[in-house]
């Protein structure tokens, strides 16, 4: 990967996602929960959903991690808003990719897709 | 700094291009590069030696034989243990360690004893004792660090030894933060109460002198593949009376002496431990590293120069090359601000494994852009989840120096390191994302 291609990577969106994340803190009222870790480096994430017949009406996140997994959680938990949990768990990391606007690399899916699977293994 | 030398010939990966950029390989405490000897050894039995050990009168068994039990004699005299039959081949240190947990910790281990680790273990020599405490009724205690020196509190261990204290398992150098314990003094300390230990050596092979004999530890574990050698192979050190006096860990074939439909007696060391077919190959590549390491001077073989090969007088060769580049990237990185070593600042008592957090650079972030170009580093907790807990930190990045790194790889590393940062920090008015 080329040194442009790495600036184009860490995009000031990618930037501003990490350091103002969306949704970020505990839903004072949810109907679901799910924690997902990522053992290999330590990013982990806990996901609080209120859902009305499977449409996600609320959503926020505690999450620590690198800034891939940080923005991704915040682009992808606006992105859900309003949607059903059926179609979020459907979601990977081409997804993410798209959201972002970057390319992610095989070695950074599992920073993207670790707020996905927190949904799709665990809600 | 000693003179560069032209090791790259001897290693052939290091010529490789990652991302259009030569390779600064500085993850060495994970695994080593393997030099050609090493590679060819491999090689070289499969070619032309390639037979099961032990089994065979035919010429290729009794070849196979003589280089694998070769490797025997040159790890004893690497570690100078008194006899070769208290060097043990496994799969790896952690399967060494797993090895005493329960040939040895399952017969010996009882409710109420103690087990005295330290904060800074590496996971394969705190889980395996977590399970066997927890099957025994056993407890475990943790020597603390120093907050500031980053070592082992000597005035806290006299405290956690015990009569009740029955093994003390420490590493000789933590992967983490670099540092050189100080396992003389506890092996005295643990011996005085009667107390039994284990080393685990699994970063100490490549980089400083090991001397069973005056350690006088119980069991010390070494990594292959940290010391150039194959994957695949570590060595367990155990004292022969300890090993005799332990049942088997695996059985199986070899490990054997007569079976019959009901029962089985076992083989005499060190065959007793050593169950099923071995790594060959990668057991005889492994004595090709310590061939590489060793003195006298095997330049023809691929070894290392003189000036750098593994001298036992500390403070020569290898040692005074290593030390005086993790001299040269503690200084570098101590001049970026927000920049956090964790580990001792000087290079006395350490080794070059320097983790470090910097500001506004999240590790994995910073290992992508290094990648980008061609700077191999390692970034989480490194299997040291507690010490990291510790340490009040989710994860790290670590730069790991072997005999092949050199100063112009330091500079590489230090550029990319503050690019890194500049690419990474936000620029501008800080505004909401929309």
């Amino acid at each position: 990967m080329t040194n442009i291609l790495m600036t184009q990577n860490y995009s000031e969106t990618i930037k501003q996602h990490y350091h103002y994340p969306l949704n970020a803190g505990k839903l004072s009222h949810y109907t679901h929960t799910a924690e997902q870790i990522n053992p290999l480096c330590g990013d982990e994430t806990r996901v609080y959903l209120k859902v009305d017949n499977d449409v996600i009406k609320d959503i926020s996140h505690k999450t620590r991690g690198c800034m891939i997994c940080a923005a991704a959680t915040s682009v992808v938990s606006e992105y859900a808003r309003g949607k059903k949990i059926s179609e979020i768990k459907k979601l990977g990391s081409s997804d993410v990719a798209k959201l972002l606007q970057v390319s992610i690399s095989p070695a950074r899916q599992s920073c993207a897709t670790l707020f996905i699977n927190a949904i799709k293994y665990h809600v | 700094m000693t003179k560069e030398f032209m090791l790259e010939k001897h290693f052939p990966i290091l010529n490789r291009k990652i991302n259009g950029y030569k390779l600064v390989y500085l993850d060495n405490a994970s695994t080593t590069q393997k030099p050609k000897s090493v590679i060819n050894a491999v090689s070289e039995f499969y070619e032309q030696h390639n037979a099961n050990i032990h089994r065979g009168i035919h010429t290729l068994s009794q070849e196979a034989t003589a280089l694998y039990e070769g490797t025997r004699d040159k790890v004893q005299k690497f570690i100078d243990a008194k006899h070769r039959e208290e060097i043990i081949f496994t799969s790896g240190a952690t399967e060494a360690i797993n090895l005493v947990v329960w040939a040895w910790g399952h017969e010996n281990i009882h409710a109420g004893d103690e087990i005295l680790l330290s904060q800074a273990e590496h996971h394969s020599n705190l889980v395996p004792w977590q399970i066997l405490a927890k099957k025994k009724h056993a407890k475990l205690k943790f020597i603390p660090l120093s907050p500031t020196t980053y070592q082992l509190q000597a005035t806290s261990w006299d405290k956690l030894i015990s009569k009740k204290t029955k093994l003390v398992a420490i590493s000789h150098i933590s992967n983490v933060l670099g540092t050189i314990n100080p396992i003389e003094k506890i092996i005295r300390a643990a011996h005085k109460i009667g107390a039994k230990v284990l080393i685990d050596g699994a970063q100490a092979g490549s980089h400083i002198p090991i001397n069973i004999n005056k350690l006088d530890c119980d069991f010390y574990v070494l990594s292959g593949h940290k010391m150039y050698g194959p994957t695949g192979v570590g060595v367990l050190y155990g004292k022969k009376e300890l090993l005799n006096s332990m049942p088997p860990y695996q059985t199986g074939g070899h490990m054997i002496k007569t079976v019959d439909f009901d029962s089985a007696t076992w083989a005499d060391l060190p065959h007793k431990f050593e169950a099923g077919t071995a790594n060959i190959a990668e057991v005889i590549g492994f004595g090709a590293a310590i061939d590489f390491l060793t003195p006298p001077l095997k330049l023809r073989g691929g070894g290392l120069p003189a000036t750098l090969s593994l001298a036992r007088r500390a403070g020569e060769g290898l040692l005074k090359h290593e030390s005086a580049l993790t001299a040269y990237a503690l200084k570098q990185l101590q001049k970026i601000p927000g920049l956090e070593i964790y580990g001792p600042s000087n290079n006395k008592n350490r080794i070059g494994v320097i983790s470090f957090n910097l500001e506004g650079v999240p590790p994995h972030d910073l290992a992508s852009i290094l990648d980008s170009k061609g700077i191999a580093i390692r970034t989480g907790h490194h299997c040291a989840m507690p010490l990291h807990d510790k340490l009040g930190i989710e994860s790290s990045a670590r730069i790991s120096l072997a005999v092949y790194n050199n100063k112009s790889d330091i500079d590489k590393f230090m550029s990319a390191l503050k690019s890194a940062q500049s690419i990474l920090s936000l620029r501008g008015n800080p505004k909401q994302p929309h």
